[in-house]
């Protein structure tokens, strides 16, 4: 019988590699993995377009001993088809008998910088964790994800280690994170409200985001000068 | 006065989605309902093509459009939902990811955060009710926040949130309505 523990990851982005959420995650799981730790990855976009890739997801959760959730916030909270799939795990627990007792760890970011606007969505994962009989393994908070992501262009994709300076919060906190499902008995509380924010001014960030992202991309899309349009005006 | 309903409720719930509905058009207004389970409508796929591509309109083209437009075209938007880990189920959330059109990319401080700037001149009062099995005070008050929390983003001028059970007789269930409407400054 196999005995080394599995960690899943899955990944809530619709933007796959592409997206902060998947480096976050895709960082944390590369830390278990140094430490003995068998990992998967899957994508819930890709996962729920067809019943065979669910079916793919469902075996790969009952086979895991740690759930990794990562994901961008959507209006306070986890995008709609991550909550669907939370729904489903849930059903799912509910209809078999012992459902297995997995660590659960969110990941939470957000394109604002601060990073406790994602409380709301991490106590909805703990809530999650709870109702379902899993154990609460920590929930980290990013803030001004959009931040890493644009660098992490500029930088050419790079993963999070090699994002230095800009990312070493977000490493530290994964890192603890890590030493927990790793170190059996250490309290979990040290894990439970783990948050970073960006390494910048709040004006600067917003004069970054309103220059180099928002203007720059409707510029180029030509619709600059209708960026503040009222479709919808009575 | 105009209220939108977006009612993410399951059919199992069409008895109190009914009573609901039916005490917010006897109070006097103009109910518009959006019930996501009958519409086809797309998961935000967060590209921000309804800021930089086709501003203040999703690029998705499905029904997922009207809740944005009838938002704005409402006075009150209800969020009917059964509290789900203490958020909204993921039917009214696949309604509530499409209001980002009606906000702005840019940014404004509100409260001592950044938020986004609002795309209109004005925004509905926000209500919020959530439907238990069982009394469930963490999930109420994570669902309570919520609601709350979306009413900053969403620029809502009042907001309300309030959570009834299943097995509540009527009198009760219109009363915890009468009690949040009163709360957004609009009495019977």
């Amino acid at each position: 019988m196999n005995t080394q523990k599995r960690a899943l990851l899955l990944v809530g982005s619709p933007r796959g590699s592409k997206s902060t959420s998947e480096s976050l995650g895709i960082y944390l799981l590369n830390e278990l993995q140094e430490k003995g730790i068998e990992t998967e990855k899957v994508r819930l976009y890709l996962s729920m377009k067809s019943e065979e890739e669910q079916k793919h997801l469902f075996s790969s959760i009952e086979r895991s001993d740690i759930l990794i959730l990562t994901f961008p916030l959507y209006v306070d909270s986890l995008p709609s088809l991550v909550t669907k799939v939370l729904e489903m795990i849930s059903e799912h627990r509910e209809s078999i008998e012992n459902p297995r007792k997995h660590q659960f760890v969110a990941i939470s970011n957000n394109g604002f910088p601060e990073a406790r606007q994602n409380d709301t969505a991490l106590a909805i994962c703990h809530r999650f964790a709870e109702q379902t009989g899993m154990q609460w393994a920590g929930g980290l908070g990013v803030g001004g994800g959009e931040g890493i992501g644009f660098m992490a262009k500029i930088f050419g994709g790079k993963p999070l280690e090699k994002l230095g300076f800009i990312s070493r919060k977000e490493r530290k906190s994964l890192d603890l994170i890590t030493e927990f499902l790793t170190a059996s008995g250490k309290n979990s509380q040290e894990v439970m409200e783990l948050r970073t924010n960006r390494p910048m001014p709040t004006w600067m960030y917003i004069l970054v985001g309103t220059i180099f992202e928002w203007r720059r991309k409707a510029k180029k899309n030509k619709v600059w000068n209708r960026i503040y349009d009222r479709p919808y005006q009575s | 006065m105009k209220a939108f309903i977006l009612n993410g409720l399951a059919e199992k719930d069409d008895a109190l989605y009914k009573i609901i509905h039916d005490d917010v058009k006897d109070m006097g207004w103009e109910v518009n309902v959006f019930s996501p389970r009958d519409k086809s409508i797309a998961p935000c796929q967060g590209c921000f093509g309804c800021w930089i591509k086709t501003p203040g309109i999703c690029v998705i083209d499905d029904d997922g459009r009207d809740v944005a437009k009838m938002a704005v075209k409402s006075d009150l938007m209800v969020f009917l939902s059964a509290v789900t880990f203490g958020g909204y189920s993921s039917d009214l959330k696949k309604a509530v990811d499409r209001l980002i059109p009606i906000v702005l990319p840019f940014f404004v401080k509100i409260g001592g955060e950044i938020h986004h700037k609002p795309r209109y001149a004005r925004y509905p009062h926000l209500i919020g009710v959530g439907i238990l099995s069982n009394s469930d005070e963490e999930s109420e008050r994570i669902f309570k926040t919520l609601v709350a929390r979306n009413a900053i983003n969403l620029h809502s001028p009042l907001s309300a949130a309030g959570v009834v059970l299943r097995d509540d007789i009527p009198e009760k269930i219109k009363a915890e309505i009468k009690t949040l409407f009163t709360k957004v400054g609009v009495k019977r």
